[in-house]
């Protein structure tokens, strides 16, 4: 449905004869003429038309802009030196509530960046009102940091001469949409030196193109902010956040919580347990902002923490946090962040280990295979007692491909851990890798009997017997996980995806906005639906949703991969360059590599093949990551058939086909892609062969059915009569098409996560 | 404007031809005399009414964007076409300049549009106000006028002859026996709260200074930091010498 939402009026109107105004905590309003709408909304200047595909999701975006337009206008009453003292303490505890949604933190810095505050604040008394609120003083605090740079930034805009435009006007609506698009706020980070403003200005020059006169008013205004184009590095090594302000203040936080316990010779009454809750809510909102991408908010609130845990704590207990808030970082993708959380436990000289399989981990996550072996091994030297370090040792085994000995390694910590419930789903995921279908069902209901409240082991047998294509057992399966395990969510989408398979997709569209609306945090569920809707051909929707999905989690890597890939699919090769071009520059996590193959497929697609072919062999030479090597591998002799060198590409296929361990499905693919390149270097007989052989099966098989049937009618392979020359012109590009689509790396796993949090 | 005013005579002439017919000419004269008292209401959100009121603030003027925005963004307006179309009908070349009110005899105006009922000084918006016979959508629907012709003359009225239109539109509604109060509910219908409920449209040429706040009444706001917004509004309204009430 479409509707029209506004932060400002607090309300959305559903269009369409059965629409409604739906207002934040009120009741519905009924429908409402669509020429009255206008004066309903009278007056709102953040007036958005959007396609939902709910009323949950309707009612939390209208919330999440109301609560940014109200956070706005509490700082601004707060930060008003007329406002009277009775007033303002209200305005600070209003505002740290409305905080509580990342999103209106987002928007406040958005707008409050726009320009230096007038000297008339009084930040003193400002500073005192927000003191015992956490996010509100990290907020106020970074914004009295920043004037310096805010005001560099705002000069240089004002500096743009208006008379380089058409209109009087062209300049203030740069301005406005500037603002509104974050890029006072992304231009300051740059000079903070946390973000290449090259890209800033890239990103915004797509982001107004849309605006008269943007491009002439970005490039004057950050000309002297850009520097000479560079090369992207390529696999750079660990390094830590450049902000060397943030990173003293930190270590000073450290020390002065150090020398504060120092002093005091036991734990103060006021480091009782009592504290613990208020610390796991801090965080879980220090989490909340990394997985929003806030990088400084968090700081701020984890300064905070540290120094009140500083004064009523333990050493230990600072680990602790420094731990799960690495830990929290990691997932969310900011490995640098990480390692800082990890260098500043080091710094405090007790890195325990659960800090060190953090650390290993992180390795791990960044492809650093060996250096992830050695961490692992030497926390289980160090603490043998530990039980994450061998499962994880093993996990990372797995991942390189080394099945056996994660098989052993497995069985090792069984025997030795019988308690671990890890390591036996993690063995049987291993089997499955492996193809031993049986053995692993049996292994997860043995596990099951074992550890009734184990909930992964009943969710990848599931997920097992979809794999095996047994659909309906896999669906009454997942119904059963998800009735035993509310909190579930892997299951849901499993399940989802399950009726997607089976080409249900208004079941599945329902399935995955009902864990939406359960679990609003989660990233796999709004990215499963706009692929659903792209199966559907409701394109408009998808890339909708998958814009949604990108400003909600600013680091999930999937969602622009999805959108990249579409857009790639119709040959919109620019602003497929524009999305990945971050993801491409850096070239660290798993996700990078697989936007990095997006890009090479897409420009393929475009006809650029020797571009092409460069980037897919960048992945093949520095890609650590196995399943991604792996396509790279498989896109090469796609490229290479493009260059008209098909015997090479078979011969490159061949050898792809014959790698033992290759999923099922991929395998099928391989083979079709072999039959291609022999048909075209007319070795007609072992093209035929191939694709009578090829098994056709799982998720992908209607695709792979299309691709044998548009091989087989284009070289004549059963016939013995090729296609005409323009049915052949055309099979080829369906041809080309269904290459595209079927050599597209994974981009999320439903698998149920054997990996246990540090 | 001649051929308007003696549109509405020859209406107004009608009206009064019908009452008398009817008997009830005394309370028609009653009615046009209460009519010459009578307010604009402007009913306003409640982000609306601040931003209003803070339009000479600095903070609000360089940070927010309700405030701030001179230049609108390029946005999809498709779905408000219908409205602007008939209004530029009615109002053609300047309905883009205008602000609306409801004609109103008590201080309720139409809730629909916003729970915040705005009434204005009458001597801060006589010079540049005049009246129209209702939601230029519905007159259009009514009289069957098109995109592009001209509507016809007779329905609206400047601000001091507001009680010439009020009668010449309302006068078969005015019934024997009426008094004075009951004539808010002839003026405005009684269902505010209804899209569709039938009042007279106050145009004002130019932007609204707050100074022109008499009085503002409206709801508690339940969600917590509109209840601050509201205090707020309330210490701005008394700092202008304007009224409010709550409820």
């Amino acid at each position: 449905m479409d509707a029209l939402i506004s932060g400002q009026a607090g309300a959305a109107a559903i269009l369409g004869r059965d629409g409604q105004i739906r207002r934040v905590g009120e009741a519905p309003l009924p429908h409402l003429p669509q020429h009255l709408l206008g004066r309903f909304f009278a007056g709102s200047t953040d007036i958005q038309r959007r396609a939902v595909a709910s009323i949950y999701e309707l009612d939390a975006i209208t919330q999440r802009a109301w609560s940014s337009d109200r956070a706005l206008r509490m700082f601004l009453m707060l930060i008003d030196p007329s406002e009277p003292e009775d007033a303002v303490d209200e305005y600070a505890a209003c505002l740290e509530e409305l905080l509580a949604e990342p999103e209106a933190e987002v928007f406040v810095r958005k707008n409050m960046y726009s320009k230096p505050l007038p000297a008339s604040v009084d930040t003193v008394r400002t500073a005192a009102i927000v003191k015992g609120h956490a996010k509100s003083s990290g907020l106020f605090e970074r914004l009295i940091r920043d004037q310096s740079r805010i005001a560099q930034v705002r000069n240089s805009f004002d500096a743009v001469s208006p008379e380089l435009l058409d209109e009087p006007k062209s300049k203030s609506m740069v301005l406005e949409a500037a603002i509104m698009n974050g890029a006072f706020v992304d231009l300051v980070d740059a000079l903070r030196g946390n973000a290449d403003v090259n890209l800033i200005v890239l990103k915004l020059l797509a982001q107004l193109r849309h605006v008269r006169g943007s491009r002439e008013v970005v490039e004057r205004w950050t000309s002297e902010m850009r520097k000479p184009a560079s090369t992207p590095t390529l696999v750079p090594e660990l390094a830590e956040e450049s902000d060397p302000l943030d990173e003293s203040r930190f270590v000073a936080v450290l020390d002065q919580a150090l020398a504060n316990i120092q002093q005091r010779k036991r734990r103060s009454k006021g480091g009782s347990s009592a504290d613990l809750a208020g610390i796991k809510r801090e965080i879980s909102w220090i989490g909340a902002r990394l997985k929003s991408g806030d990088t400084v908010g968090a700081e701020q609130a984890l300064g905070t923490l540290i120094e009140r845990q500083g004064r009523r704590s333990r050493m230990e207990d600072i680990v602790k946090t420094l731990t799960a808030v690495a830990d929290l970082a990691r997932d969310a993708k900011l490995f640098d962040f990480t390692l800082r959380m990890i260098a500043g436990i080091e710094r405090i000289g007790s890195l325990d280990s659960a800090a060190a399989n953090v650390r290993a981990e992180t390795l791990r996550d960044l492809g650093r295979y060996e250096e992830a072996l050695a961490a692992f091994e030497d926390t289980m030297r160090r603490y043998p007692s530990d039980e994450v370090a061998p499962t994880a040792r093993a996990e990372t085994l797995r991942e390189l491909g080394r099945y056996e000995e994660a098989l052993a390694a497995f069985e090792d910590t069984m025997r030795r851990f019988p308690q671990d419930e890890v390591a036996p789903n993690a063995s049987a995921e291993t089997l499955r890798d492996l193809g031993r279908y049986q053995e692993a069902l049996a292994a997860f209901e043995d596990t099951m009997r074992r550890f009734p409240q184990n909930e992964v082991a009943p969710t990848a047998r599931a997920e097992t017997l979809r794999e095996l294509g047994r659909y309906e057992g896999a669906l009454a399966a997942f119904e059963d996980t998800m009735r035993r395990f509310p909190q579930n969510e892997v299951a849901r989408n499993a399940r989802a995806e399950t009726l997607r398979d089976l080409g249900r997709y208004e079941e599945a569209l329902a399935a995955f906005e009902d864990t939406m609306r359960r679990f609003p945090q989660n990233e796999v569920a709004p990215n499963a639906r706009a692929e659903t809707l792209l199966d559907l051909g409701r394109y408009e929707e998808a890339l909708a949703a998958l814009e949604d999905t990108m400003r909600r989690f600013p680091y999930d890597e999937v969602a622009p991969n999805v959108y990249a890939h579409f857009l790639g699919s119709r040959g919109t090769i620019a602003k497929v360059e524009e999305l990945l071009a971050p993801a491409v520059a850096r070239l660290r996590t798993k996700g990078d590599w697989v936007a990095a193959h997006i890009l090479a497929m897409a420009r393929l697609r475009a006809g650029r093949v020797d571009e092409a072919l460069a980037d897919i062999e960048r992945g093949v030479k520095y890609c650590t990551y196995r399943e991604q090597h792996r396509y790279f591998e498989t896109a090469r002799p796609l490229a290479l058939l493009a260059k008209r060198q098909a015997a090479e590409a078979a011969r490159q296929l061949e050898n792809l086909a014959a790698i033992s361990s290759l999923p099922r499905e991929e395998k099928t693919n391989i083979v079709l892609f072999q039959a291609h390149a022999l048909a075209e270097a007319g070795e007609f007989h072992r093209a035929r062969n191939i694709v009578e052989s090829a098994q056709i099966v799982d998720f992908a098989a209607a695709r792979q059915r299309k691709l044998a049937e548009a091989i087989t009618e284009r070289y004549g392979l059963v016939s013995g009569v090729p296609a005409s020359a323009g049915r052949a012109e055309e099979l080829s590009g369906t041809i080309s098409m269904l290459e595209f689509d079927l050599v597209r790396p994974k981009l999320w796993t439903f698998r149920a996560s054997a990996v246990r949090a540090a | 404007m001649p051929d308007e005013a003696a549109a509405l005579e020859v209406r107004l002439a009608v009206a009064h031809a019908s009452a008398r017919a009817r008997g009830v000419e005394a309370e028609l004269k009653s009615f046009s005399s209460s009519v010459n008292s009578s307010k604009a209401i402007m009913n306003r959100r409640l982000d609306i009414l601040q931003s209003w009121l803070n339009s000479n603030n600095p903070l609000f003027i360089t940070f927010h964007q309700q405030v701030r925005s001179g230049a609108r963004l390029p946005e999809d307006t498709r779905w408000d076409q219908q409205r602007t179309s008939a209004e530029n009908t009615i109002s053609p070349n300047f309905y883009s300049q205008l602000s609306l009110a409801a004609l109103s005899l008590d201080s309720l105006g139409m809730s629909y549009y916003g729970p915040y009922c705005v009434v204005l000084k009458n001597d801060l918006i006589a010079h540049r106000a005049s009246v129209f016979e209702e939601n230029p959508f519905e007159f259009n629907r009514k009289h069957a006028i098109i995109s592009g012709q001209m509507p016809p003359a007779g329905y609206r009225a400047p601000w001091i002859h507001r009680d010439k239109l009020a009668v010449s539109k309302l006068a078969a509604k005015v019934s024997s026996g009426m008094s004075d109060s009951d004539f808010p509910n002839v003026l405005i219908e009684p269902r505010r709260d209804q899209w569709d409920c039938d009042f007279i449209e106050v145009h004002m040429y130019g932007p609204i200074h707050h100074a022109a706040i008499e009085h503002v009444s409206g709801p508690i706001p339940r969600a917590r930091a509109d209840r601050a917004i509201w205090n707020q509004v309330k210490r701005k309204l008394k700092d202008i010498d304007a009224n409010w009430d709550e409820y």
